[in-house]
């Protein structure tokens, strides 16, 4: 087929590529020390990540040369196999400090839940698109979607990974509120299952203690170890930074410094400058991503643009948020600069497939139905 | 109009609008982020940066080398050797379990010692091993285990074991001086701390700071002592036999150089190991000669004598009546051992006349007494550099009641300690000058500055040299027909007198426990050498003529010879006497300590015997085919450690080869790097037991590879966690 214009938004392309190469300064810096104790070899860790760059780079150029259109033909495959794995990984992973969140996959580790937030959001996109015309209706329409959603969002929580089942219902509610959903009928959905989080929360301690931690540190400026190590290593930037490679806090004081606490060793190293820097590329990509949603006509496109744009920086958002002691710690990491697993990938991939989509903008001289008759 | 109309869902807001909502209420949030990271990064950055700084600086003290302790001819007294100690923080211990099989392999101890200390997550860091000597830390020091510090101390080792060991002393746990010169001149030795700035990481490991200069400690300083070695090991050697051939319980010993004041050996016994410190057991660590104080008894009558002999109130025609010995004064007896009707002066200096002396002592009237005493330096401290020094006690005539001029003139109702006594002594020998007793030659630096010389220094001339002169005659009159003939050395002319004192026991004085005392010079003509022995409460006899007077020939015949330092004088007639004692030309590393050698590997061990410069023999040929690239180590050692090694003799090594005698020892295979199934196939198959910490990778072990352990043994592996 062919596309309308081939003008992909730049402006998306060049902030996720930026955090790209910024994480592997970051993540180097992180992960030495700790790489070099561990085994023995101060690049062990940024040589993983490295590949991992190297493959997500791949992956991005991939999806923004491929019709983001194909995606919508294989979203039921999608969705059915994120299902399928989380549904495993709840059995068969190898439990890393009691949480099942990981698949081996050859050499890499595999988090289903990476996969699982694109793979609703495709789905849900794909759904709205299918029953244009009667979401609105309960039974046909909307129940069906929900049905979905609560079943990754709830497999995602049983993990447990409390945080990142909130952020795929937040964002796939914001979803359908893009959508004719009746807003009645999210409301109704939203206060039904509160006390359902409630509950879930309750019976987690480590959730319930890391609420009783943030609840302290509000209240009295005192935090459990690791926020206020990451705290501490931010203030110790200040502006500047400490220079590329000189933190400090990375050197143990500061645990898992290369992951979901690696915002805090940039704002070490690089200051205030590289912490709004990174603030600021992920406003550029909301601020565009939101535009290229405005912008294309295509429904799917649209529902799935806004999807991926807003779960991107509702990650950025809740990540820095943590290290800066504004949200209760969840680990949760920073799109494109922690250093990740799968993670990086999956977000290389949505972003690809957003600025594919945003190439697309210009498409009222299309017809609708050769666009239909190619995804259907 | 409603907020939302439930009828009409698509009149509330268009979907753009929607959009640009969900978009502000984005961007607030990363807004807010903007603003939080302003306050931290910006506002209150300098307070983090403090509290970075604090927790990732430290200020680590380095730790000087502590001075040296020298005898007059440069013999070594100490030396400073490394000592292992281990701080253990149980908060930071991940794995006690792993941290207390490591210790006790290294340390041999049981596992559950330490097991059970670590688990005690309650306290703060604390010493898990303070300052032992480890022959093979196994690696320990550099398995860097979160929560253990694992260090070298410095320590001292004493060269000569109990020798001199009152004098020198020891230190505590800290390298600061406990006692003796240690104490005395502690801060000298110890020198000035140098420091360097560390980075300390989140774990507390550490290491320099290449920013920072670091600055090197200034060692402390060398102390040269008046003591010789030679005479000080004679001195002891027959203080200790004399206490126990007369059945002692206590006795002191000390030797001055007439002329200079210089203490050239202070000897208490019993004794004591500053290398083996027992706490419960300090009866050896006093240096009675200065701390503790006693009535001299007979020796105080110098007092009296040179009092009469200054006020020139003799007459040597003059016979004093001494009353067949018995003498009432206020009621008490005076009693002699040898009564005789009368004596002359000279007579009663001779053979210790209580009553002759008491009787002489009315003549001179208690102010007069008082001042000779106190010129002598009762009562007085001797400044001798050494800690603890007891004043003793001279009443003030004001104080005197009926009797205390006859007694104290015999040595009664007075204490004195024995420097001051012997001091007393010397000035006699010195033709009446006092001097200062001192026992610190010189303070050098390590780079060769000295900070301290001390010199002679007299103190008064308490009687003049014509009465000394008269009085030595007197003393030489005691050791050739008095009291103290016991002391008579052939050819050399000797001057002294004796002493024996009843004890004070339970406030009454003792007819069976004494005090002997004998003090004595020689050459008499020109006095050089002053020696003092006192031996308590002897059970074979109690006459100080008899008791004291024996220990102290025999240590003036043994440091004869020693006429290149002394400069004693030796009377020409013995110079040909084949008879004479031999004292041999000593090696100053003869008689050291031998070290335990024992299971140290024969390289180490021939290292450290020639450190000592102590000759050996090994029972093998190291380079015969046989031990030809095996492992050998110190099976057993002639003589055994702790004892002495006999001049001209070398100690004799019978090696071991670890690999042939002792077939269960195997090597620990390096599996580090290796995947967990795979290094305990190899481990497992090879004889070991495994205990694992971690799931991935193995990354670290413990023994590390190359050592060599039993059969059995257990090998800790150190493994990647995944996350």
């Amino acid at each position: 087929m062919k596309q309308g214009t081939h003008k992909i938004d730049i402006f998306i392309l060049i902030p996720v590529l930026l955090l790209i190469f910024f994480s592997i300064a970051v993540v180097y810096s992180a992960s030495s020390d700790y790489s070099l104790s561990r085994w023995n070899d101060a690049s062990y860790l940024l040589k993983s990540h490295i590949f991992k760059v190297v493959l997500s780079l791949v992956v991005l150029f991939v999806f923004i040369k491929i019709d983001y259109r194909y995606v919508e033909k294989f979203s039921k495959f999608i969705i059915f196999g994120t299902i399928a794995l989380l549904i495993i990984v709840l059995f068969t992973s190898s439990a890393v400090k009691n949480v099942n969140r990981w698949i081996m996959f050859g050499p890499m580790s595999f988090q289903p839940s990476d996969l699982a937030k694109y793979a609703l959001i495709i789905y849900v996109s794909a759904l709205l698109v299918r029953k244009e015309g009667y979401v609105d209706n309960l039974y046909k329409g909307y129940l069906p979607i929900l049905l979905y959603i609560l079943a990754v969002c709830g497999l995602v929580a049983l993990q447990p990974n409390f945080s990142t089942a909130s952020i795929i219902f937040g964002t796939t509610i914001l979803l359908l509120l893009t959508s004719d959903v009746k807003i009645k009928h999210i409301i109704f959905t939203i206060v039904s299952l509160t006390p359902v989080a409630v509950l879930f929360i309750l019976s987690k301690s480590y959730i319930r203690a890391r609420l009783e931690n943030f609840a302290e540190y509000s209240s009295t400026g005192t935090a459990q170890h690791q926020l206020t190590q990451a705290i501490i290593g931010l203030g110790n930037g200040g502006i500047v930074g400490v220079g590329s490679g000189n933190s400090v806090q990375k050197e143990f004081f500061l645990p898992e410094s290369y992951g979901d606490f690696i915002f805090s060793i940039l704002g070490e190293e690089y200051g205030f400058i590289g912490t709004a820097f990174v603030v600021a590329m992920f406003a550029v990509i909301l601020v565009r991503g939101y535009k290229v949603v405005k912008n294309v006509d295509d429904p799917f496109g649209k529902y799935l643009a806004f999807g991926i744009t807003t779960i991107i920086v509702s990650y950025a958002i809740v990540n820095m948020s943590v290290a800066s002691g504004i949200f209760p710690t969840t680990g949760v990491p920073i799109p494109f600069v922690s250093f990740g697993g799968t993670a990086m990938l999956f977000n290389s991939a949505a972003a690809g497939i957003l600025i594919n989509i945003s190439s697309n903008k210009k498409q009222s001289d299309v017809p609708q139905s050769v666009i239909m008759g190619v995804n259907v | 109009m409603t907020f939302y109309d439930f009828k009409n869902n698509k009149s509330f807001l268009s979907v753009t609008r929607r959009i640009n909502y969900f978009m502000i209420i984005l961007l607030v949030f990363l807004g807010i982020i903007i603003m939080k990271l302003t306050s931290i990064q910006i506002l209150d950055s300098e307070k983090y940066k403090i509290i970075a700084k604090k927790q990732s600086q430290t200020r680590e003290i380095i730790s000087p080398l502590r001075g040296g302790i020298f005898d007059r001819n440069m013999n070594s007294f100490v030396s400073n050797v490394f000592r292992v100690s281990v701080i253990a923080d149980p908060y930071k211990i991940k794995n006690p379990d792993t941290v207390s099989t490591v210790m006790a392999a290294v340390f041999g101890k049981s596992k559950f010692e330490y097991y059970d200390k670590l688990i005690n997550k309650n306290t703060s860091a604390f010493y898990l091993e303070r300052k032992v000597e480890v022959s093979d830390l196994k690696g320990l020091d550099t398995l860097k285990l979160e929560g253990l510090d694992v260090f070298k101390e410095s320590s001292r080792f004493y060269n000569y074991g109990s020798i001199g060991s009152q004098i020198i002393g020891y230190n505590d746990l800290d390298n600061k001086g406990v006692s003796g010169i240690e104490l005395a001149l502690n801060k000298d030795l110890t020198g000035k701390e140098g420091y360097m700035i560390s980075r300390k990481d989140g774990r507390g490991f550490k290491r320099p700071d290449l920013n920072f200069v670091q600055k090197e400690p200034e060692g402390g300083a060398n102390i040269i002592l008046t003591i010789d070695k030679r005479v000080q090991q004679i001195a002891e050697e027959e203080l200790s036999a004399g206490v126990k051939s007369f059945n002692a319980s206590r006795g002191k010993a000390l030797v001055v150089s007439v002329k200079t004041g210089e203490i050239l050996a202070m000897c208490n016994y019993p004794s004591y190991d500053p290398n083996n410190i027992k706490r419960e057991d300090t009866s050896g660590m006093k240096n009675s000669v200065i701390s503790d104080i006693y009535e001299p008894g007979s020796t105080f009558k110098l007092i009296t004598a040179s009092a009469i002999l200054e006020e020139k109130l003799d007459n040597p025609q003059d016979v004093i009546n001494t009353e067949n010995g018995t003498y009432k004064v206020f009621g008490m007896d005076i009693i002699d051992s040898y009564p005789a009707s009368s004596l002359t002066f000279q007579q009663i200096i001779e053979r210790s006349s209580n009553i002759g002396v008491a009787k002489l002592s009315q003549k001179l009237g208690a102010e007069r007494f008082f001042k000779y005493a106190r010129d002598y330096g009762f009562g007085i401290y001797t400044g001798i550099e050494l800690n603890g020094e007891n004043k003793g006690y001279l009443k003030r005539p004001l104080d005197f009641t009926n009797g205390s001029l006859e007694f104290m003139a015999i040595g009664y109702q007075v204490a004195v300690n024995a420097l001051q006594l012997t001091m007393a002594y010397a000035a006699i020998a010195n033709n009446g000058l006092l001097m200062k007793p001192y026992i610190v030659k010189k303070e050098v630096t390590p780079d060769g500055n000295v900070i301290l010389e001390n010199f002679p220094s007299p103190v008064r001339q308490v009687i003049s040299s014509e009465s000394a002169k008269k009085l030595n005659d007197m003393f030489i009159g005691v050791v050739e027909r008095g009291t103290g003939t016991d002391a008579k050395i052939e050819g050399l002319k000797v001057a002294g007198k004796t002493g024996t004192t009843q004890r004070l026991v339970e406030g009454e004085y003792s007819s069976s426990s004494h005090i002997s005392s004998f003090v004595g010079y020689f050459p008499a003509d020109n006095p050089e050498i002053v020696i003092m022995v006192i031996l308590d409460d002897p059970k074979n006899g109690f006459y100080g003529g008899k008791v004291a007077a024996p220990v102290f020939q025999k240590i003036a015949i043994r440091i004869m010879g020693f006429n290149d330092v002394i400069n004693t004088y030796r009377n020409e007639s013995i110079a040909d006497n084949k008879d004479k004692p031999v004292i041999e030309k000593s090696n100053p590393d003869k008689d050291r300590v031998l070290p335990n050698l024992v299971n140290l590997r024969v390289k180490d061990a021939i290292e450290i015997l020639n450190e000592r410069n102590i000759g050996y023999d090994l029972d093998k040929d190291l380079n015969s085919k046989e031990l030809q690239g095996k492992i050998i180590s110190v099976d057993s050692q002639e003589p055994s450690s702790g004892s002495k090694l006999e001049d001209g003799k070398k100690m004799k090594l019978f090696i071991k080869n670890s690999n042939v005698e002792n077939s269960s020892t195997i090597l620990v295979p390096d599996v580090r790097k290796m995947s967990l199934r795979k290094s305990i196939n190899k481990l497992v198959s090879e004889g070991f037991i495994v205990d694992v910490n971690g799931s991935g990778e193995v990354v670290d072990m413990f023994p590390k590879p190359g050592n060599k352990v039993s059969t059995k043994s257990k090998v800790i592996l150190f493994c990647k966690e995944e996350n």
